[in-house]
């Protein structure tokens, strides 16, 4: 890898070159015009004020820079914004299900989660490939758009089957497929230019002065329908054939992207098909399991209390009348129960599995209702199945899933937060490598006095021990006892007068409000006698 | 009456307390602006990229005034920071204490800003900003990634704050305020 830094030349060009393209001349989160600002972390251009907003998320979740202010960007920096860009990022948004406009809940999404991870993952894959070549796309722009789209597809599939949890590799796959769209965008201006080639040749067809040549360029256009029209436009025109080639191109790329689209369309109904029949199938069991609860219930309670039994099910709230899926209050009720295991036996379980499946669940299914939900959680068999398949990324998903819990708490159940701050609390104390730093862990505050207390650095573990609980640390307190320590810096430095100017200050301090307190009594005298006169 | 005395007193003692000058810088979104309208308003503004800077009188305590300078911290603009040093008593150094990846840039930032000239005799805080943040570095990690422990002839303050709730923030201006009486001590006498 090369380590050299971009100049500032380089950055200039890859952004001029970059602001090109429709998508990034407007802010991402707000539609403003002229963006100068980025988020690296989804290579998203943003105007100031939304930048604003980015700033508040913490660079965790979004880090902002000028792309005109700053002048230190890294070349990764860069892949990322090249990779990146506005359309990449509303289409994964989109695809996502995240549409919200609010920005604490757009960026904690689980979506914006997923495209930071595939970014940087694109971003380095890209730094790999290209090193420090100053563009890596070297496809005209209604190219890009589609390398782009073809790009997606890739990943919107690596997605799906992310969340589906079947193939393995993904991360490879989609690397793969990224650097081939990249590739294949030059062989697709070839293939569009030999494309081009046969139609422009149609003008001296039309003209009717080769009948042998027909057959071939209508061998071309057969496939194609659209250029017929436009065709006769031009073609009175002498400088047709430069035009002829670009329209056609476009036509066809077009065409392509249609044709792609709807590819991507059919896959991805079929996709959502295949989810909804697993939900649904969870959905299924879960209910299953109620009924068979139900039915044990139902049973036993016959047996008990024969007569309650009679009355439920003449109240129409019996058990064994209804289909698995009415909601009457005798389901309300079982439900409840099946919450209240829920919890119990969540707690058992890894508690990680818990945190992907809220995290998995809170956008993606947000629409459905609360009932779904919880029915939904508890089925073992699917939270081991996401569990062992995200168990990659989890260290992010427990500090995103964190913030989730704050932001989107009203989507979030108040049984499920409390086992989970329990999990939380060792996490923070846990990665501390250095011994000073174990021992100023809990430091909120350090002071060069306090830190440089009594020797000098070889025992600064010692005094760091000292600052243990506090809060701040100054230098006097570190360095060692700050009177003395003080006046030895002072006789250092030759301009420190000793302790006796303070108490000189001290007691000049003192004759003042004694002078205030007479100045005062003397006012008041004045006013008093005032209003005695008066 | 009472009033009049409260007032009366008020003035004698605000002759104790001088206006001092106070320059707070760091790297871009470590949260200077929103520091200083904390101070200012108490309350949390949603603060745009600083392009130039802020300036503000602040009273963060009783007998404490401070003329505080926000100057942007932006790559480009730090060059203008030197502009900002002649006649300062304090320095403000805000850090984002949870983005590890720049720590090592702030540090070259802050050596370079109390290296100056200017700026040797000028004791400083380091506000830890962020420190509510699940990735952020505690103080004693920030001596260490700081180097902290190599200015041992300065006087220096590190305070883990957060601006959004307002920790630390007024334990740092206090200590800046005792910092910068003292070193007016040693100066003047």
């Amino acid at each position: 890898m090369s380590i050299e830094e971009p100049t500032k030349a380089d950055i200039d060009t890859i952004f001029k070159r970059l602001k090109t393209i429709p998508a990034n001349k407007i802010c991402f989160d707000c539609g403003a015009k002229n963006p100068t600002w980025a988020s690296v972390t989804y290579g998203v251009f943003l105007c100031i004020d939304c930048s604003a907003g980015h700033r508040g998320l913490g660079v965790h979740l979004s880090f902002i820079r000028s792309t005109n202010l700053d002048t230190n960007w890294t070349w990764l920096q860069l892949r990322a914004m090249q990779v990146g860009g506005n359309a990449n990022a509303e289409m994964f948004f989109q695809q996502h299900g995240c549409h919200s406009k609010d920005i604490q809940q757009k960026y904690n999404s689980r979506a914006s989660q997923l495209y930071r991870e595939k970014l940087h993952q694109l971003s380095t894959k890209a730094m790999k490939m290209h090193g420090t070549k100053l563009i890596i796309d070297d496809a005209p722009k209604s190219d890009q758009t589609h390398s782009s789209t073809d790009k997606k597809e890739g990943d919107f599939f690596h997605e799906h089957s992310q969340s589906l949890g079947t193939t393995g590799n993904r991360i490879e796959n989609n690397a793969e497929n990224y650097s081939l769209s990249l590739e294949s965008s030059d062989p697709n201006i070839d293939q569009s230019d030999q494309f081009g080639e046969g139609p422009s040749i149609d003008p001296n067809v039309f003209s009717a002065d080769g009948t042998q040549k027909t057959l071939d360029p209508k061998k071309s256009t057969i496939g194609q329908r659209r250029p017929a029209p436009s065709k006769k436009k031009g073609f009175g025109a002498q400088k047709v054939v430069t035009d002829f080639k670009e329209i056609e191109r476009n036509v066809q790329e077009q065409e392509k992207m249609k044709e792609i689209q709807t590819h991507q369309e059919i896959k991805s109904r079929e996709e959502n098909e295949k989810q909804i029949e697993k939900q649904m199938a969870s959905l299924k069991f879960a209910y299953q399991d109620i009924n068979k609860q139900r039915e044990v219930e139902e049973a036993k309670l016959k047996q008990s209390n024969p007569k309650k039994a009679e009355q439920l099910e003449r109240l129409g709230m019996g058990f064994s009348s209804r289909s698995g899926v009415s909601h009457s209050a005798m389901t309300d009720m079982q439900t409840i129960q099946q919450e209240g295991v829920t919890t119990t036996r969540n707690v058992s379980l890894a508690p990680r599995n818990r945190d992907f499946f809220d995290e998995f669940d809170v956008p993606s299914f947000s629409s459905r209702s609360k009932l779904d939900d919880d029915l939904f959680k508890p089925k073992p068999s699917k939270n081991d199945t996401f569990g062992s398949d995200w168990e990659v990324i989890d260290q992010k998903v427990q500090t995103k899933d964190m913030d989730l819990r704050t932001y989107a708490s009203d989507t979030i159940s108040g049984f499920r937060d409390v086992p989970r701050s329990n999990d939380r609390t060792p996490t923070p104390s846990s990665p501390v490598g250095n011994d000073a730093q174990k021992r100023f862990t809990n430091a909120k505050a350090i002071s060069s006095d306090q830190y440089f207390n009594k020797d000098n650095d070889n025992d600064r573990s010692n005094i760091i021990s000292r600052f243990g609980e506090s809060k701040s640390i100054s230098s006097a307190d570190y360095f060692g006892d700050p009177q003395s320590k003080s006046q030895q810096r002072g006789g250092g430095n030759g301009n420190y007068q000793g302790p006796d100017l303070a108490t000189m200050k001290a007691d000049f301090k003192d004759g003042v409000s004694k002078v205030a307190g007479r100045l005062s009594t003397m006012a008041s005298n004045v006013m008093s006698t005032i209003q005695d006169r008066y | 009456m009472g009033l009049f005395l409260s007032h009366l007193y008020n003035v004698i003692a605000s002759f104790g307390t001088e206006n001092s000058r106070i320059l707070m810088l760091g790297l871009d979104a470590a949260g200077k602006t929103t520091i200083l309208y904390k101070i200012k308003l108490n309350e949390n503004v949603q603060t745009i990229p600083t392009i130039g800077f802020n300036v503000e009188t602040v009273s963060p305590a009783p007998g404490i005034s401070f003329t505080v300078w926000d100057v942007g911290g932006q790559d480009k603009i730090r060059p203008l920071w030197m502009h900002y040093f002649q006649g300062t008593h304090g320095l403000l150094y805000v850090i984002d204490s949870s983005d590890r990846e720049r720590i090592q840039e702030a540090r070259d930032e802050l050596f370079g800003v109390i290296n100056n000239e200017n700026m040797s005799k000028v004791p400083f805080v380091i506000i830890a900003n962020k420190s509510d943040l699940p990735t952020a570095l505690n103080c004693s990690e920030l001596i260490e990634e700081l180097n902290l422990h190599s200015v041992s002839k300065r006087r220096w303050y590190i305070q883990s704050a957060c601006a959004i709730n307002g920790d630390g923030i007024c334990e740092a201006m206090q200590q800046m305020a005792k910092m910068v009486k003292d070193q007016r001590k040693y100066t003047s006498t």
